[in-house]
């Protein structure tokens, strides 16, 4: 009797937990489409010296940060098909990078740090410039005929990119963040 | 009889009904005759001041309901009018969106009406991915409404692009800002013929350029550049830019044209992808000669 209690209770527990990391991968969900609309819109989001944010970025290290290697690597291949379909050639190399970053992360972040802005920050500053020069490269192809032609794609595109995602980051994370504790304080409380 | 009349005479009410009778006769004959008011004027020394404290009392009372009635009114009046200028204002908005349509599409007309030959969609520019360095874009039409890749991107100023993808419902174009284009050009004064293909440093001042140009040759500055068409790929005489410097090129060791297109591609929004055309697909006999 007291068995089937236990067995009763753990359905319960498992199927509340399930139901608030649904409710938590729709909201992500949500702002994928948002961020991936809001960043490609013309004007949309301001140039500061020729950057632009690249919105889906951030939010994918948040969530594989905040939800572990599991959810973070789904939430990445999902958010890489969104980014290649962007581009249009290349199809599969995004989606196989970010892919493996959000599970890396995800699983680094379970070892060995704790969550917190500090930790998503370092986080940004090693990855999204790697990830930005890389998308650069497969969206233009082989172009650059000499040094002086690097040097302007780097001076006039790539680090204002680059630093303009570093810097809307954190804004990203700390919206992400009371949400995700909220839903989890709530699926304790009933749990 | 005279007991009846004594008793009337002594009845009260009779005799108060008497004197005030008697009473106001008498003040109605003084006044008739010597037209004087006595008990008017004893009346209104203390009655006036008190009529006129009372009218002020009333007229401000007035005032204050007026002044009530006009604030409603006035509220009523000033929600009334806030939603009239709400819908003006919508309206004065739906007004220029329709007036700049109403320009870009005569615009489009008086290009049509000029290239007979030409089929041609009109489509907006709806996303720039934030990698791309040379302003290519995403148009809102694709396969759905007959755009295949290489179809040629316009605007009524000139030359834009081609395009580079297509989708069902959008296509990607790039433009000629950007070294993966190779277009074919040609100076419409001297006829000399080159390729157009942009490279980052141009890109960045919204110029393109053009290579391959024979020598010797007559182009000059300020010359118009248009598509020759020999590819079958556009239409001929597209106007693209003019040139702005012309050199030598010592990585492909040819002379070199810098070109200012005619539209800034940069900040373009709306566009005609070229569907169809007179000799589309179809290589010239120029063209022929000339690879021989």
């Amino acid at each position: 009797m007291s068995e089937n209690k236990v067995n009763y209770m753990n359905k319960t527990e498992k199927s509340s937990i399930k139901a608030h990391k649904t409710i938590r991968i729709f909201i992500y969900i949500i702002q994928l489409f948002i961020l991936a609309s809001i960043q490609q819109v013309p004007g949309f989001i301001p140039e500061i010296y020729g950057g632009r944010p690249l919105l889906i970025l951030p939010l994918i290290l948040t969530v594989a940060l905040l939800e572990g290697n599991y959810v973070g690597f789904i939430f990445s291949l999902v958010s890489g098909i969104i980014m290649d379909l962007s581009l249009g050639n290349h199809i599969g190399v995004q989606l196989f990078v970010i892919g493996i970053i959000g599970y890396i992360l995800g699983k680094v972040k379970e070892k060995l740090f704790k969550d917190s802005v500090f930790t998503f920050i370092f986080f940004c500053i090693l990855i999204e410039p790697f990830f930005i020069i890389m998308r650069f490269y497969l969206n233009q192809g082989i172009f650059v005929v000499n040094q002086e032609h690097i040097k302007l794609m780097f001076i006039n595109h790539i680090i204002p990119g680059v630093l303009y995602t570093i810097c809307i980051s954190p804004v990203i994370y700390l919206f992400n963040r009371p949400i995700f504790y909220f839903i989890r304080e709530k699926e304790a409380e009933q749990n | 009889m005279k007991g009846i009349l004594l008793k009337i005479f002594k009845n009260k009410f009779f005799q108060i009904t008497l004197s005030v009778f008697l009473f106001a006769s008498g003040l109605w004959l003084y006044t008739a005759t010597f037209h004087e008011n006595l008990f008017s004027n004893v009346v209104n020394i203390v009655v006036v001041p008190v009529q006129e404290v009372l009218f002020e009392l009333n007229k401000n009372l007035d005032d204050m309901v007026s002044d009530f009635e006009t604030h409603n009114k006035l509220e009523e009046e000033n929600t009334a009018l806030k939603e009239e200028v709400r819908r003006l204002r919508e309206l004065s908005v739906d007004c220029y969106s329709i007036k700049r349509k109403n320009e870009e599409y005569q615009r489009y007309l008086e290009f049509k009406k000029e290239h007979t030959d030409l089929k041609f969609i009109s489509a907006s520019v709806i996303a720039r991915d934030t990698s791309e360095l040379f302003y290519g874009f995403t148009i809102n039409i694709g396969t759905g409404s007959g755009i295949s890749e290489g179809d040629s991107v316009i605007t009524e100023n000139g030359f834009v692009g081609y395009v580079c993808g297509v989708e069902p419902k959008a296509s990607r174009v790039r433009t000629i800002l950007s070294p993966n284009i190779k277009l074919g050009a040609m100076d419409s004064l001297s006829g000399d013929i080159g390729v157009i293909s942009g490279n980052i440093e141009l890109c960045e001042k919204g110029l393109t350029g053009m290579t391959l140009i024979p020598s010797p040759n007559t182009m000059k500055v300020e010359d118009i550049v248009t598509t020759t068409g020999l590819s079958g790929l556009c239409p001929k005489n597209l106007l693209i830019g003019k040139i702005k410097e012309l050199s030598y090129d010592n990585i492909n060791f040819t002379n070199y044209a810098v070109i200012e297109p005619f539209e800034d591609i940069k900040k373009v929004k709306s566009v005609l992808v070229i569907t169809g055309f007179n000799g589309k697909g179809q290589i010239s006999q120029g063209a022929i000669q000339q690879g021989s």
